[in-house]
């Protein structure tokens, strides 16, 4: 017992006379070992702003973007370098970067601090940000490396959003042409891929500012000047016509001219819409091509498909998927709008691996499970597979433009 | 034994890397530069010192039912000083030596001197021994990271050794080329210091007689020898 005492006694002191050891060590080198991190974060910051004098931490918004980790201004008023960290859909860690922005609002540096991608967009990208203003004029994603450039776009544009909201610098104002290919999603949503970006192919204008085709074949996007200013129409694939101007809100525009300008996809397709909303409806079904849905989705085709006396609607939907492959899917939806049948014509999921893994081993189930759905009882949770998130947009994305063509049917009628 | 005999033993007779054949994970992972192994070592030297001089000074007072936890808090304590010392002063080689910094708690040269020695012997000679074995282990890492970086990279302490530079064998940087300097210095001693053969087991252990537990007493090992 005394022994025991004596141990526990002994061994207490011990800790105690130590941990006053490492107290007074503490005490002593905490300070040194702040200046330490700070003076190498200084110099990671130098990198990308090599005159700078000093730097200082600002404190950011409460509302700034979780991309933005870090904010510092330079003392001797040079400009701003952000700290920033992404994610791409595919990687297996942040990407880090860190930007210089000047005081007159153009990028003065950049670099990648970490990247974890497989897919390398490479070193010279990030280069060409420099000497660009908030509007990113003329800078594009890299095409096979989408995702990953879309992130590094999008976190560049996150520290810009932060430093002109604080008022820090003005705003970069946009070319015409990038206004154009951003109202392009807004005017045709149908040719935007799950990031937003719109998906078309400059084809001839015919006389109107440029003219693009959706590469899904949902309609045609033009951009038409008019006595209000430049207007983007994007044309479904019945020769519904739906204008923006510049802004996003909706405008007034050359209707008559762009309907004429462009053929009705639906017609041209009729063949092979028809071919698959068959098999989507069935073989009683007796099919009815639309001629007008005034919706602007990524439908290709819509059939009114009478069986007895039950009137069905039926979709042919192509959505973009993984690595933007264009799917093709087929949704039957009641008279009350429920879906009866989705089928997919082409491979639901384009890439084997998300089969073993995920919980798409069965198909049919998980296609069964959107039966009975409408759009009131629908969301995009549904639809939903972790592991196969383009897939699983690309499913919703056709869903959701189905409900929207049968609103506008219903509307219409 | 002579002062001198207790600070020596630890350089080349009892030789903690190469003799004892202890702290061989530090030994392979730091070796691989030339600052690294001086930086490992001179750390570890350090620990070595302070922690068996504590264990030689409060040896009478630490019951011998809770040394060993007794040894490790003296040890970790030691150990986070001189990280914190070295992240403050130090912080490239703090950067370079990484986890290996913390890892010389359970580092078993320190906690094996402890036990070994500095609980059974003076403060001054426990200092001695640390010093020695300190400098043992020092030599031991800078043997190895010296042959690693010269022929593996081409390079001494980060200068560049002209056609070194260019013919070289990597491998001696990576893990494989490690344990393969490893065994060849070991030789290298053993072939130097001519030991006599004398019977597998615990007589033939060098730290026999510092142990002086099952039988390794000095006159036991000698007849040991002789049988």
């Amino acid at each position: 017992m005394k022994l025991n005492v004596k141990s526990v006694v002994v061994l207490t002191s011990i800790c105690v006379v130590v941990s006053a050891l490492l107290s007074v060590t503490n005490f002593f080198t905490a300070p040194v070992i702040e200046e330490n991190k700070a003076a190498a974060a200084s110099a990671s910051l130098t990198v990308v702003m090599p005159d700078a004098e000093g730097f200082e931490e600002i404190e950011l918004p409460a509302d700034a973007p979780a991309t933005v980790l870090n904010l510092y201004k330079e003392t001797s008023g040079l400009g701003y370098v952000a700290l920033l960290a992404t994610t791409s859909q595919y990687s297996s860690g942040d990407m880090g970067i860190t930007v210089a922005i000047g005081a007159d609002g153009c990028i003065s540096g950049v670099t990648l601090t970490s990247y974890f991608e497989s897919k390398d967009f490479g070193s010279d990208y990030p280069q060409t940000y420099v000497g660009a203003d908030s509007a990113l004029n003329g800078i594009d994603t890299v095409s096979g490396v989408t995702y990953s450039s879309t992130a590094f776009k999008e976190a560049i544009l996150d520290a810009f959003d932060v430093l002109i909201n604080s008022g820090a610098v003005a705003e970069g104002e946009k070319s015409e042409e990038q206004l154009i290919l951003e109202a392009i999603p807004v005017a045709l949503p149908g040719c935007a891929d799950s990031l937003g970006s719109a998906q078309v192919e400059a084809i001839d204008a015919k006389g109107f500012v440029a003219a693009y085709a959706a590469t899904n074949g949902c309609g045609y996007v033009v951009a038409a000047a008019t006595d209000a200013g430049t207007v983007v129409c994007g044309i479904n694939a019945f020769g519904d016509v739906n204008c923006v101007d510049l802004e996003g809100n909706p405008a007034e525009g050359p209707v008559d001219e762009v309907k004429a300008a462009f053929p009705i996809l639906a017609e041209a397709n009729a063949e092979n819409n028809l071919k698959q909303a068959q098999k989507a409806a069935g073989d009683d079904a007796v099919l009815t091509a639309l001629d007008s849905v005034p919706a602007y989705g990524c439908v290709t085709g819509g059939f009114t498909a009478q069986v007895g006396e039950d009137t069905y609607y039926v979709f042919n939907t192509k959505p973009y998927g993984y690595a933007n492959e264009i799917m093709e899917m087929a949704v039957v939806l009641d008279a009350d709008g429920k879906i009866v049948n989705y089928r997919t014509v082409s491979e639901l999921i384009l890439h084997e691996e998300y089969y073993s893994s995920h919980e798409l081993t069965d198909k049919e189930a998980y296609k069964n499970q959107f039966v009975g759905l409408d759009s009131s009882t629908y969301s995009d949770d549904v639809t939903m597979v972790a592991g196969a998130t383009c897939t699983a947009n690309a499913v919703a994305d056709s869903i959701n433009s189905a409900f929207d063509a049968y609103k506008a049917v219903k509307g219409a009628n | 034994m002579k002062k001198s005999a207790i600070f020596l033993k630890g350089l080349i007779k009892e030789n903690p890397v190469l003799v004892l054949l202890l702290g061989t994970c530090p030994t392979l992972a730091t070796t691989t530069s030339v600052i690294s192994a001086i930086a490992m070592g001179l750390a570890a030297t350090a620990v070595l010192v302070c922690s068996n001089m504590v264990i030689s000074a409060l040896r009478n007072i630490i019951p011998d039912k809770v040394r060993i936890p007794c040894y490790i808090v003296v040890i970790a304590g030691f150990v986070s000083v001189v990280q914190m010392l070295m992240q403050a002063y130090l912080p490239d080689l703090y950067d370079m030596l990484g986890v290996y910094l913390a890892l010389i708690v359970v580092n078993c040269i320190i906690l094996g001197r402890a036990e070994m020695f500095a609980r059974k012997n003076g403060v001054v000679d426990s200092a001695l021994d640390g010093l020695g074995m300190g400098l043992g282990f020092t030599i031991a890492l800078l043997l190895m990271a010296t042959f690693r970086e010269v022929v593996g990279a081409g390079t001494f302490a980060g200068i560049e050794i002209p056609l070194l530079k260019t013919y070289n064998i990597p491998i001696l940087v990576a893990s494989p080329g490690g344990f393969f300097a490893f065994g060849c210095i070991i030789a290298l001693v053993a072939k130097l210091t001519n030991k006599p053969k004398e019977k597998m087991g615990c007589a033939g252990c060098p730290s026999a007689e510092a142990c002086g537990k099952l039988g390794c007493t000095k006159e036991e090992k000698e007849e040991n020898v002789n049988a």
